[in-house]
């Protein structure tokens, strides 16, 4: 009846100890398994390939382990695969393709997704069997840099002196300038440039104006009335 | 029965205390580094040419690695025929050797040792001081040792004999440590929370218009101003 | 959970990568690089018979290469290389109809591949044989079945799909070695040789029962070599010689049958040779060949009622092949004779007698060895004419293809697929330069005759001046001809070049024409143009053998005197193994024009010990050439040339070389001790690196010929951080795995003088392939990391610190305090076959590291990108020094792939060399092919650019002046009509 008894606690025990024992043990270790698979997938073939593409094309596991080659519908297997986790990458001088990673459990099963060798645990599953799409050629030139012409009309430098130099040439062409009216013109706008003393009041009787208020009406009339004795000389 | 049931609770405690020690030595075992060292015979030759003949110099003990910490015990180090067989090697330009076993002799092969040398002049012109290395790997094993006396450059001084009577020296140990990685951990989040942080900082220039731009807008007012008023006075004086 | 990568980061590393990542224009590819293919040394080899008679080619190498060669010019069809060491060990090759059938039995696959194409047909899995046991092939059922013979099974599969039909596991396998598959009518027959004790045999039926299993005894074979299979017959040679051994093994013959060939006169027989064609002669039995002690080479044929039959005897023959034409069997040979020719015969096997119209003198060089294996076709002309296409495969690993004219249609060098070491060697000045530095180098202070001397050199170099221009345009017009009609790595008419060669070979301008000695695991060198790759000259020495050294084949080239010594000629030796004694052998030749030293032996110095190690000294003798001093295995010192022992005595206190014992991890130094006898070596240091199951698996010193420009580098509050520069410094690495698969290796800075060991770190769960760049102050190592599954590469940089601690000489015995060593560690998109950083001559040029990748590409990666100091988080200090930013993967750009779609595969190593630029490294990969190119690191600051505008700027440049000229003149002319207005 002891026994009875005790037997059941031994056993929740033992089972206990068992559990902690596989626990322990590291359940990523490679069994002593054997058993091969493989890996298929299709290459889709590239938009600009031309007849060869097939056989300059092959398919890398690990970096060579295994080796992949393509049937002639762009379709590949690789035998002889162990259980594990594999990089896959299909090899070509002018395409491009993106590598995937190949899980492969011990029963046989296999998912393919993304590679993020920054975050291996990282899970971005893809169709398995594995599709590759090229992303393009491979771009190994740069491009050499063309001389236009636009590149020497659009420099700033060159704007500055060029536009004032045809404005020079082509304005007094275009107004008349025997007009002793347009002479004059010229002469006053000539004179803003040359007497900036006749602004500065202005501003500062203009900024007195909105700050002071009604003097500003005095100081306008009186400026309006300035230029004329000028004039009368 | 209490007996037999005691017994058995017994047997059943220890099972389980066994088995937690198993479990806990499993998944520590990796990065155990064990002191299987911990005491290490030096011997030194003063003899030039091949084929020395080596003497016990003194015994290294290692109390612990990680904490570096090892003294030696060097009494009876040299006889005074070692001095004049260290000043004849300095005359020669000849060198100091010490070796340490490294792995005992087997039956299949010899006895193993790492052996280290420094110019004999160095060694006299410090009065027998130097300091020692004690290169171990990750496990603990003896890889290496080198030796360095504490003059740097020889200059011919000859110290009285006096202070030869005995070694003096330091010793250091140094392990093997962990290669570099890549700190994939800490750039993972940093970027996640950039991540995060434009997309919740996505909206926020909402700002007016004149708030942003004030500083275009202002000088524009003033041009605009010396525009106004010069123009009506050219303009009034030119009629 | 997905991480997206920060884009302004992102732009930061495009932004530094637009700046550091030097890419080609379109324009300049092939400009100054070019690349060879190879496919190594022909095994299996094969006319393809569809189509047009003796069009392909199909191949399968060594090297683990099936290839498809042109038979009309040699270029390469198509190529699969397939995987790397035992993997891809290719045991067996048919063709059939359109396909060719390759069984790669460390991998345990048959692969089929389109003969035309290229593409592959199908691919079966068969069970997997270690690297001591080689399948089988055979053709079963009138060509429907493929037997497969492999893994200790036989598998019968069908050879137009691949799918398995029945496959049964052989008996008694741990005592008999399989070998041999046939079919036999319905039957199929399985054959294996036990030496020393008997010959097993199982015939199979069509459906795989086993119909007969029996052995017989043969204890008197003592070996496999002994022994050939054909047509269903096993043929032995006795061990003195004297008795052929012969046995059916498709019926119930139980025994074997003893026929004496001593009866024909012949004694010492040995090289007994199967001839596997199909041939419709004596109702397809068995024809062999043996070869007696007059070197004369005798055939014998089967017959049907068991005995044997010598068919024909001939004298000094060196290959023969059986070739079915029409109804004819044909016995063609080579026989080697003086002074590079070679005679081809044919005979009528039927008749007996010679067809004097296949009889021709060919052109077969000395420096191709002995030829091993012949193939051929025999074809007629429209004009009743036989021809015939001969394929010869050598000693050299060559491939040379004759017509029936005796003339070479195209000639392969295969042996360039196995080179072990590189050295380019600068070519010699033009004779005027030369006659120029006499002139300087004369000790005649006689005012007269120098006069006279100067005279005389100007006068020759105006009438040299106007030679080279009239021979310039000449070759103009000459090597335009010839570079339309010849290919790169394929050669048709050797004669034409060597006329302009001479000249040709002279030192250009920036010294970046160089010649590249390469030394190939065969024994033969050649001395290839850097230009365009053509081999100038070609060297053979079928003794020297190479040195095995942490796992790997070694063949050490030594440069002892270059070509800057005038009238001194430059001088390179070999250093290996001789092939019977394993004894050292020193092979020494003059590298421009390839000919072996005079006073040298034809083979070699044969030096009477073993050698431990053998290091070039930096020191010239009176002559201007450096010794090199050899270390016995016996630790005695050698110098060659003998003529230097003194001045090797003199630097005895300095000399110090170490030793490493890769097996058991023990590195030992050694210092010089002169005695009586000569140097000798006495053990100074010793390092037990030896952990369970860890080998030394590397051993990389410094460069002697790189210079360090800066002693320091300088932060960001401008002080300054001295580098240590240990010229002394090795770094080993030690690899391998605890047994449970779980690998990691040890990584050791050792200061190769003194022993003391500088630095090591651990890498635990990671393995190889590693390899290392040690350079300047800085060691980068890639690894592949096991637990994430990702290729990794480290970098370790060694700083003194602030203060310098010895500005003019370095001692190791009186070595500065432990440096401070920077460590960082990344992850790299691709796997890495091989690395070599770039060197120029001051070392002024930042550094750039060359990755060959098993994608095919070199990618040229910046050193500011594996910087240890990068930091993680950006300060304005770090920002100043110009440091990248840290993100954990290193970037891999398409434009800085320097070989753009010419990808080059399984690349061995990488050497690079400064020329007389600056700004300008020349590279070379080698591996199975040659990748050859010039590399510019900071860009080419020290050459005006290539796309300069000179017409631009020089028209840019006249224009202004005349316009300045012409306003000039009209304003003088305006203000004189001002003036007189």
């Amino acid at each position: 009846m002891h026994l009875n008894k005790m037997t059941p606690d031994f056993l929740i025990l033992s089972l206990i100890f068992a559990l902690l024992r596989g626990i322990g043990a590291n359940p990523e270790e490679e069994g002593n398994d054997k058993s091969l698979f493989k890996i298929e997938g299709k290459v889709l073939a590239p938009q600009s390939a031309d007849q060869d593409w097939i056989s300059s094309t092959k398919i890398l596991v690990d970096g060579g382990a295994n080796i992949g080659f393509l049937k002639s519908d762009g379709t590949f297997v690789i035998n002889n695969v162990p259980s594990g986790s594999y990089i896959v990458e299909v090899v070509n001088p002018t395409f491009v393709f993106e590598p995937y990673r190949v899980d492969i459990t011990s029963k046989g099963k296999t998912r393919g997704r993304k590679l993020n060798n920054l975050q291996p645990s990282a899970v971005q599953t893809v169709t398995y069997p594995l599709k590759f799409k090229s992303r393009g050629k491979a771009e190994y030139f740069q491009r050499r840099e063309e001389w236009r012409i636009s590149d020497l009309l659009f420099n700033p430098m060159v704007m500055m002196m060029i536009v004032p130099c045809l404005m020079f040439l082509v304005l007094p062409k275009l107004m008349n300038t025997a007009d002793p009216e347009t002479q004059k013109e010229m002469q006053q706008s000539m004179n803003m440039f040359t007497n900036p003393k006749q602004n500065m009041p202005d501003i500062s009787e203009t900024l007195t104006s909105w700050l002071g208020g009604n003097p500003a009406a005095g100081n306008a009339g009186r400026k309006a009335a300035k230029p004329r004795p000028l004039k009368k000389k | 029965m209490p007996k037999f049931c005691s017994v058995l609770a017994a047997c059943n405690a220890l099972i389980v205390f066994v088995g937690l020690i198993l479990f806990s030595t499993q998944v520590a075992g990796d990065d155990e580094y064990y002191d299987t060292l911990s005491s290490l015979n030096l011997e030194h030759t003063f003899d030039s040419g091949l084929n020395p003949v080596y003497s016990r110099r003194g015994v290294i003990s290692i109390h612990s690695i990680t904490s570096n910490n090892a003294d030696i015990d060097q009494e009876d180090s040299h006889t005074p025929q070692d001095i004049t067989k260290l000043k004849a090697l300095v005359k020669s330009n000849g060198m100091y050797r010490v070796r340490i076993m490294s792995r005992p002799a087997t039956a299949s092969s010899p006895a193993q040792y790492v052996q280290s040398f420094t110019p004999a002049c160095g060694l006299y012109e410090s009065s027998l001081s130097d300091h020692i290395e004690i290169h171990l790997d990750a496990s603990g094993n003896l890889i290496g040792m080198s030796i360095d006396s504490i003059s740097p450059h020889c200059t011919g001084i000859q110290p009285p004999s006096r202070q030869m009577q005995e070694f003096n020296s330091t010793v250091d140990l140094i392990q093997t440590t962990s290669g570099p990685f890549p700190e994939t951990s800490t750039y993972v989040q940093k970027i996640e929370q950039e991540r995060q942080e434009k997309m919740k900082g996505g909206q926020v220039d909402n700002r007016s218009f004149i708030a942003k731009y004030w500083m275009y807008i202002v000088p524009l007012v003033i041009i605009m101003m010396f525009a106004n008023t010069a123009d009506p006075n050219q303009g009034g004086g030119g009629r | 959970m997905k991480v997206q990568h920060n884009p302004w980061i992102f732009l930061l590393s495009v932004a530094f990568l637009v700046q550091l990542c030097l890419a080609l224009y379109e324009d300049q590819a092939g400009k100054f690089d070019w690349r060879h293919q190879y496919i190594g040394r022909a095994v299996h080899a094969t006319f393809d018979q569809s189509g047009v008679q003796g069009k392909r080619l199909l191949l399968s190498t060594e090297q683990n290469v099936v290839a498809a060669v042109n038979a009309r010019n040699g270029q390469l069809g198509w190529r699969h290389i397939l995987e790397e060491g035992d993997s891809g060990r290719i045991d067996d090759m048919i063709v059939v109809n359109n396909f060719v059938l390759v069984l790669c039995s460390g991998g345990g696959l048959v692969r089929a591949f389109h003969s035309i194409s290229g593409s592959l047909q199908w691919e079966a899995p068969v069970p997997a044989s270690p690297a001591q046991k080689r399948g089988d092939l055979a053709l079963h059922g009138g060509d429907d079945q493929l037997l497969v013979l492999s893994g200790d099974s036989i598998t019968v599969l069908n050879s137009d799909t691949g799918v398995e039909v029945w496959t049964k596991v052989l008996s008694n396998t741990g005592t008999t070695d399989y070998v041999y598959t046939a079919s036999h009518g319905n039957d199929i027959i399985v054959a294996g040789i036990s030496p020393g004790s008997h010959v097993s045999k199982v015939i199979y039926t069509k459906k795989g029962e086993v119909k007969l299993q029996e052995s017989f005894p043969a204890a008197w074979l003592a070996s496999q070599e002994q022994c050939q299979f054909s047509k269903g017959h096993l043929i032995c040679l006795s061990q003195d010689g004297s008795i052929v051994y012969h046995a059916r093994l498709d019926s119930n013959a139980a025994s074997f049958i003893a026929s004496s060939i001593s009866q024909y006169g012949l004694q010492r027989c040995q090289q007994l040779e199967v001839f596997s064609a199909d041939t419709e002669l004596y109702e397809g039995m068995p024809i062999f060949s043996v070869r007696c002690d007059t070197k004369s080479f005798n055939l014998f044929i089967i017959k049907a009622n068991t005995k044997l039959e010598l068919l024909k005897t001939l004298k000094e023959v060196d290959s023969a092949e059986i070739i079915q034409f029409e109804d004819i069997t044909v016995l063609v040979t080579i026989s080697r004779e003086d002074g590079d020719k070679a005679t081809m015969a044919g005979i009528d096997l039927e008749t007996g007698k010679e067809m004097t119209e296949l009889s021709v003198k060919v052109h077969f060089p000395q420096h191709h060895g002995a030829p091993n294996q012949l193939r051929g076709v025999l074809f007629k002309h429209k004009d009743g004419l036989i021809g015939m296409r001969i394929l010869v495969i050598s000693e050299d690993h060559s491939l040379v293809l004759y017509q029936q004219s005796g003339k070479v249609l195209w000639l392969r060098e295969e042996a360039l697929a196995s080179i072990m070491s590189v050295e380019m060697v600068d070519l010699p000045v033009s004779q005027i330069m030369a006659k120029m530095e006499d002139e300087f180098g004369n000790q005649n202070n006689d005012l007269l005759s120098m006069f006279v001397r100067r005279f005389t050199t100007q006068f020759q170099q105006v009438q040299a001046f106007i030679l080279q221009l009239r021979q310039r345009l000449k070759a103009v017009r000459h090597h335009h001809h010839h570079h339309q009609v010849e290919e790169a790595e394929v050669e048709q008419d050797e004669e034409e070049e060597e006329e302009d060669e001479e000249e040709y070979l002279t030192r250009d301008d920036f010294n970046l024409h160089k010649m590249i000695v390469a030394v190939t695991s065969c024994g033969k060198i050649f001395g290839l143009d850097s230009q365009n790759g053509h081999v100038v000259w070609r060297l053979y020495n079928p003794l020297l053998v190479p040195f095995t050294k942490q796992g790997r084949s070694v063949l050490p080239l030594y440069v002892h005197r270059t070509t800057a010594h005038f009238p001194h000629q430059p001088q390179c030796s070999i250093l290996g193994l001789h092939k019977t004694t394993r004894k050292g052998l020193l092979f020494t030749f003059h590298p421009i024009s390839g000919v072996a030293e005079e006073n040298m032996p034809a083979s070699g110095f044969e030096l009477n010990h073993g050698i431990l190690q053998a290091t070039l000294l930096t020191q010239m003798d009176s002559e201007f050439l450096r010794p090199l001093v050899v270390l016995s295995t016996d630790l005695k010192y050698f110098v060659y040339p003998r003529e230097d022992t003194d001045l090797v005595k003199e630097l005895a206190p300095s000399l110090y070389m170490f030793s490493s014992n890769d097996a058991a991890g023990i590195l030992q130094g050694y210092n010089t001790v002169p005695t009586d006898q000569g140097l000798v070596a006495d053990v100074m240091w010793r390092l037990d690196l030896k952990r369970e199951g860890h080998a030394i698996t590397q051993v990389v010193p410094k460069r002697l010929d790189e210079r360090v420009n800066s002693q320091g580098i300088v932060l960001g509050d401008r002080s300054v951080m001295y580098k240590y520069l240990n010229p002394n410094l090795v770094v080993v690495i030690a690899e391998g795995d605890d047994g449970q698969g779980k690998n990691s290796f040890n990584v050791y800075l050792v200061d190769g003088v003194s022993g003391r060991l500088v630095f090591h770190c651990n890498h635990k769960k990671s393995s190889g392939p590693i390899n290392v760049v040690h350079s300047e102050n800085w060691v980068v190592y890639n690894f592949w990391n096991q637990k994430h599954r990702r290729v990794e590469l480290a970098i370790l940089e060694m700083y003194e610190g602030k203060e310098q601690s010895n500005t003019t000489d370095f001692s190791s015995l009186h070595p500065p305090p432990p440096p401070v060593i920077m460590r960082q560690a990344y992850t790299f998109p691709g796997h890495i076959s091989a690395m070599a950083a770039t060197i120029t001559e001051i070392g002024i040029t930042s550094k750039h590291i060359l990755i060959a990748m098993q994608n095919g590409g070199i990618l040229e990666l910046a050193k500011a990108f594996l910087d240890p100091r990068r930091p993680e988080n950006p300060t304005a200090e770090s920002r100043e020094e110009g440091l990248l930013p840290y993100i954990p993967e290193l970037p891999r750009p398409f434009e800085a792939t320097i070989n753009y779609n010419h990808s080059v595969y399984n690349i061995r190593g990488i050497h690079t060399v400064a020329s007389g630029l600056e700004s300008t490294c020349l590279v070379l990969a080698y591996g199975l092919d040659l990748f050859y190119d010039r590399v510019m690191p900071s860009r080419m600051f020290d050459v005006l650019k290539d796309d300069f505008d000179y017409f631009f700027i020089g028209s840019v440049v006249v224009g202004m002046i005349l316009v300045s000229l012409l306003t000039q003149k009209l304003a003088a002319r305006k203000a004189l009509n001002r003036a007189w207005k």
